[in-house]
């Protein structure tokens, strides 16, 4: 069957400016060995570890079309290999001797293959984000296509209902941590299916070229934002640990509002305190107490990683209170 | 490039060779008419197709000549004629990472 008109892929690019350094060279190489070798590789790591890039990074560097899938705990396996949906009516009216007029009429169910059949049957390439967002069971589909090379579809589908995968299908995986809201448990039996790569944070090279690239800032800018940020989650001050998109967010907005990464610059400080010292609301007066020794903390160790004495920096504006 | 299907690839009557083997002399007479009226068409269409042949590469000749003239015009465009398989029917869109 021809891929319908709803089906799309998706050919990925790197954006100008992509970064790619020996550490996210070393990544990828590592990849496409499995990947060579026949197995699926699972990228797992926490928020910000750069997992969905480096998995469309590899999918670009297959070079084949790539079929992306986003984990959903609604998910079950007809999200993943197709359905029925809609009918398909047909009618003959035969009236060849006109004395003689014979008529025939049927409906059918119409099944419609969803990305996990395509990309099998045409051997794209998959990428499965987050997928321990889907819950354990939808995803027993995989269990045959990773190990037997078969997707096993419904027996009510029109054509076979076992479709033999495609030698150039490629499935890329990515996962957050277990403990993480909203993630379940991954299946042992589909962990043992694919290889998995651990995340890490990026090294402070490549976060510092990522920061600059992204946003257009001096060097020393950005090397001044990662410094900052990799302080605040060494030192856990931040509820949630920031990682090298609050390096970006800074640094876009001072690139934006032209202003330096300088201990008392009101922009950089408000800015820094507005993306590090985020939390989950909290009204009651402890909560309050919390949050103004976050804050403080912040604006120590701004202090400490990005002093006063840059090049071009007049400090024209008033210090917070 | 891959052999292109015409219609010239569905088998009709006259394309699928006879079986019967001729029984009289008769036969042999009429057999021998058929193939040299056959024969007399075949080397009608190769001359028709040998004449067409040589007008599509005389205007091939043509627009390659045009097409270099307009290079020479503009060297910094490139127009690349690809034949659209089936495979290309994908809707593809292009995600930036």
């Amino acid at each position: 069957m021809q891929p319908t008109d709803t089906t799309a892929v998706l050919v990925t690019r790197p954006r100008a400016g992509f970064v790619e350094t020996p550490f996210v060279r070393g990544l990828t190489e590592r990849a496409l060995a499995y990947v060579a070798a026949g197995y699926p590789v699972h990228l797992r790591g926490p928020s910000g570890s750069g997992k969905t890039t480096l998995a469309m990074h590899v999918a670009n560097r297959i070079g084949r079309p790539m079929m992306l899938i986003c984990g959903d705990d609604e998910f079950g396996s007809s999200d993943l290999v197709g359905g029925h949906y809609g009918y398909r009516r047909r009618k003959v009216i035969d009236n060849f001797v006109h004395t003689v007029l014979k008529t025939e009429e049927d409906v059918a169910q119409r099944w419609v293959d969803n990305r996990l059949t395509v990309a099998c049957r045409e051997g794209l390439t998959l990428v499965y984000d987050e997928f321990t967002r889907s819950r354990p069971e939808a995803n027993n589909v995989l269990l045959s296509v990773l190990e037997e090379r078969v997707l096993v579809l419904p027996a009510r589908r029109n054509g076979s209902s076992y479709l033999k995968v495609h030698p150039d299908f490629v499935a890329i995986f990515t996962s957050n941590p277990e403990d993480y809201a909203g993630v379940h448990k991954t299946q042992d039996a589909l962990r043992d299916r694919m290889v998995t790569i651990d995340l890490d944070y990026f090294d402070r090279e490549t976060e510092v070229a990522i920061t600059q690239s992204r946003s257009g800032v001096p060097l020393e800018d950005a090397e001044r934002i990662v410094d900052l940020v990799r302080a605040c989650r060494a030192a856990g001050v931040s509820e949630f640990s920031p990682t090298v998109r609050s390096c970006t967010v800074i640094a876009k907005v001072l690139a934006l509002r032209q202003a330096r990464a300088a201990a008392g610059v009101l922009v950089f400080e408000q800015t820094c305190l507005d993306v590090l010292a985020a939390e989950a609301g909290l009204s009651s007066k402890a909560g309050k107490k919390a949050q103004q020794r976050r804050r403080d903390a912040i604006l120590s160790l701004i202090r400490q990683h990005c002093p006063a004495d840059i090049d071009g920096v007049v400090i024209s504006l008033a210090r917070m209170a | 490039m891959a052999r292109i299907k015409t219609m010239q690839d569905v088998h009709t009557l006259h394309s699928v060779p006879g079986r019967a083997m001729p029984t009289d002399e008769g036969a042999v007479f009429l057999q021998l008419h058929r193939l040299a009226n056959e024969k007399l068409r075949l080397e009608r269409e190769v001359e028709l197709w040998l004449r067409k042949k040589e007008r599509i590469e005389q205007r091939m000749r043509e627009i390659e000549q045009q097409m270099e003239s307009l290079r020479q015009l503009a060297p910094s465009m490139t127009v690349e004629s690809t034949v659209r398989s089936p495979k290309q029917s994908w809707r593809r869109m292009t995600l930036e990472y």
